[in-house]
């Protein structure tokens, strides 16, 4: 296995393997920047160039691409409010108002050391777990999974908000988001669901156009009002002194940085969730690991927690390659393509990949690893410079990132309905914000609302009612029941505690 | 008793939700059990919301979100009415630019806007106005049209001038 493991690393050594490896990097690196243009369509796109590389090439390529795509995506978060990547929306919770506050360089050095931990972390898992994990992928059902999505909308709801009424807003803000996705063509029945006569709807509502809308078009409105830079009227120098403060910001978080990680492995790991959950989910945990409420007010104001916690969620890459490689179940878009540069490899997902092609499996996790270092070390040098855009004259600023937003809604069908659909979005997200219901919630509930259907009716059609009764899923539905009722508790617990001291 | 923003944002929810739930009692039950579902969790949430906002005194930290937060007009030391004006003013740009791509396309839209928006919008000088306006131009031919090819539309300008056989 060690011999293996040596012959995954020589295999990406060789100078055109590194040569591939360097080309992917720096087109995930442009394409996790540009908002719109998306880590998994472009891995579509370059699927026709792998016909003539070895496996060990064509891994370096594709893999180096992908991986590094939500790490630069995080840098258009945190600097200018705009999702880089339909993955990457939760950095903007606290990265954007930390470029605000003129911590820019300080959030993105936080940002991207974080995210190099978590991609260490999921390359290591790769190499541990697959024997492991295996039995309990197979174990999850259809019920397990719907269980699963409730909790991650119950901690996500539960935590979005301040007061004990942050649950009913978190909770009706993310049935909002399900409302929004049953625009479409039904899976179950064909049935054309809200969708006017408009054949641009069938496929639902598109969703790099509702989320670069969401979130890039309040912060813009933000921008005119205050009639400043991002950075407001900070002095300069403050902007560029910040990364390693960043950095050592991640260090003194270390242990959360690392359970923020598994999240994301663990996210990965589990077929059909998704990046984008991955990091609200790790964003839930930062906010969950405040102590006291006066900590917690902080996250959403520029709380460096609040991007450690979703940059360390890139621990994902690691976890969706478990199923990926072991079982050829696709733990997301990205991973599904990249199963399909097996198969034009001609290499078979499954046992395999853990003899005849152990590898290439493990140049993996080799590449993962030097993927983001490298995207680590390019980037630290050009901070600072990236950083001093955030003083750049906001009326610069807005035209700039007006016209982002509209290319990047376009480019998601090449159809000006998503331009459309992107100005209604933003609207909807401006009115979301002036009246404090929180968004995340309406993200996570939109990206995963034909999953929950789908996975309900599965439950249903399967099983009756009966899979309400199932061990697993008691047991999810209760850790939900306790993420719902940790603000009322949290009170309670901790004048118990305080009181036997 | 008075009726906030929220509060009305939740009626118009409830609206939605028996809109939802009207439609979806012609479906057959298979497309349109979710939905049922999710709409009446939505209004039954929405209606406890309305009536805590309107018989419960609610504190602002109660209210509050750990969300990205606009900037109030308070803390920035301008009016309530300027702060207003100046959002109007932002989403009338952000429509005309809109306005703009449907009638020039992309490729048109875009020096266009940027020269009007950054010299009357910004007060640019016109030689910022215009570098500015060709490094936008020039980023967005290079990278989408030269190089990744991205099929954008033609304006309907130039859809109508071609229908009436004045332009090729």
């Amino acid at each position: 296995m060690f011999e293996a493991f040596i012959d995954g690393l020589l295999m990406i050594l060789t100078w055109k393997a590194l040569l591939y490896l360097f080309l992917g990097i720096l087109i995930g690196y442009a394409v996790g920047i540009l908002p719109g243009l998306g880590g998994g369509t472009t891995l579509a796109l370059m699927l026709p160039f792998i016909y003539k590389m070895t496996p060990g090439e064509a891994m370096a390529f594709l893999l180096g691409m992908h991986s590094v795509v939500q790490t630069a995506g995080d840098i258009t978060s945190i600097l200018f409010g705009i999702p880089g990547e339909a993955t990457t929306v939760a950095m903007i919770v606290d990265g954007y108002p930390m470029s605000k506050r003129g911590e820019a360089g300080r959030a993105l050095g936080a940002g991207l050391s974080a995210s190099l931990i978590g991609v260490i972390i999921g390359a290591l898992v790769l190499l541990f777990s697959v024997p492991i994990v295996r039995p309990l992928v197979l174990s999850l059902g259809s019920p397990e999974m719907l269980m699963v999505i409730i909790l991650g909308l119950t901690c996500i709801s539960s935590l979005s908000g301040k007061g004990r009424r942050a649950l009913l807003l978190g909770l009706l803000s993310a049935g909002f988001g399900f409302m929004c996705s049953l625009v479409g063509q039904d899976r179950q029945a064909g049935i054309l669901r809200f969708t006017f006569g408009q054949l641009y709807l069938w496929n639902g509502l598109p969703l790099v156009p509702v989320m670069v809308g969401f979130f890039a078009i309040p912060e813009m409105v933000d921008l005119a009002v205050r009639g400043t830079s991002i950075a407001g009227k900070l002095p300069e120098g403050k902007l560029t002194k910040g990364v390693w403060d960043g950095v050592k910001d991640t260090i003194k978080h270390f242990w959360m940085c690392v359970r923020c990680s598994f999240i994301g492995v663990a996210i990965g790991i589990l077929p059909g969730l998704g990046g984008g959950v991955a990091q609200w989910l790790a964003y839930a945990h930062a906010v969950q690991s405040a102590k006291t409420d006066e900590e917690r007010a902080g996250f959403g104001k520029g709380d460096v927690r609040g991007v450690i916690g979703p940059g360390a969620s890139t621990g994902k890459e690691g976890g969706a390659l478990v199923p990926t490689v072991a079982f050829g179940i696709p733990g997301s878009s990205a991973m599904a393509i990249l199963l399909g540069a097996f198969m034009i490899l001609g290499i078979v997902p499954g046992p395999d990949m853990l003899t005849k092609y152990l590898p290439v499996t493990f140049s993996m996790v080799w590449i993962l690893v030097i993927a983001n270092i490298v995207t680590v070390l390019i980037s630290i040098p050009i901070i600072n410079h990236m950083a001093r855009l955030t003083t750049v004259r906001g009326s610069i600023m807005i035209a700039f990132i007006l016209l982002l937003c509209f290319i990047g809604a376009y480019c998601e069908n090449n159809h000006i309905g998503d331009v459309i659909v992107m100005l209604l979005f933003g609207f909807i997200g401006y009115l979301m914000v002036l009246y404090d219901f929180p968004r995340p919630p309406f993200i996570l509930a939109f990206i995963l609302g034909k999953m929950t259907e789908t996975y309900y009716y599965i439950s249903t059609t399967r099983y009756g009612f009966d899979w309400i009764y199932r061990p697993k899923v008691i047991f999810i539905f209760a850790l939900a029941v306790l993420a719902g009722a940790y603000p009322f508790l949290k009170g309670k617990l901790r004048s118990v505690v305080g009181g036997n001291r | 008793m008075k009726i906030t923003g929220r509060t009305w944002m939740c009626i118009v929810l409830i609206a939605l939700s028996v809109g939802v739930i009207l439609t979806a009692r012609t479906w057959p039950l298979k497309a349109a059990i979710f939905p049922i579902f999710v709409a009446v969790f939505v209004l039954v949430l929405a209606a406890i919301e309305i009536f805590l906002a309107l018989f419960l005194k609610q504190t602002a930290k109660e209210t509050s979100t750990l969300d990205f937060k606009l900037a109030d007009a308070e803390t920035l030391e301008i009016d309530e009415k300027t702060a207003r004006k100046r959002v109007t003013v932002f989403f009338a740009w952000t429509f005309f630019f809109f306005l703009l791509i449907l009638l020039l396309g992309f490729p048109l839209a875009i020096p266009t806007f940027f020269i009007i928006f950054l010299r009357f919008y910004g007060k640019e000088s016109w030689g910022m106005t215009i570098l500015l306006a060709a490094v936008a131009w020039g980023s967005f031919y290079g990278l989408f049209i030269y190089l990744l090819h991205v099929p954008f539309s033609e304006g309907w300008i130039f859809t109508l001038l071609k229908l009436l056989g004045l332009w090729e």
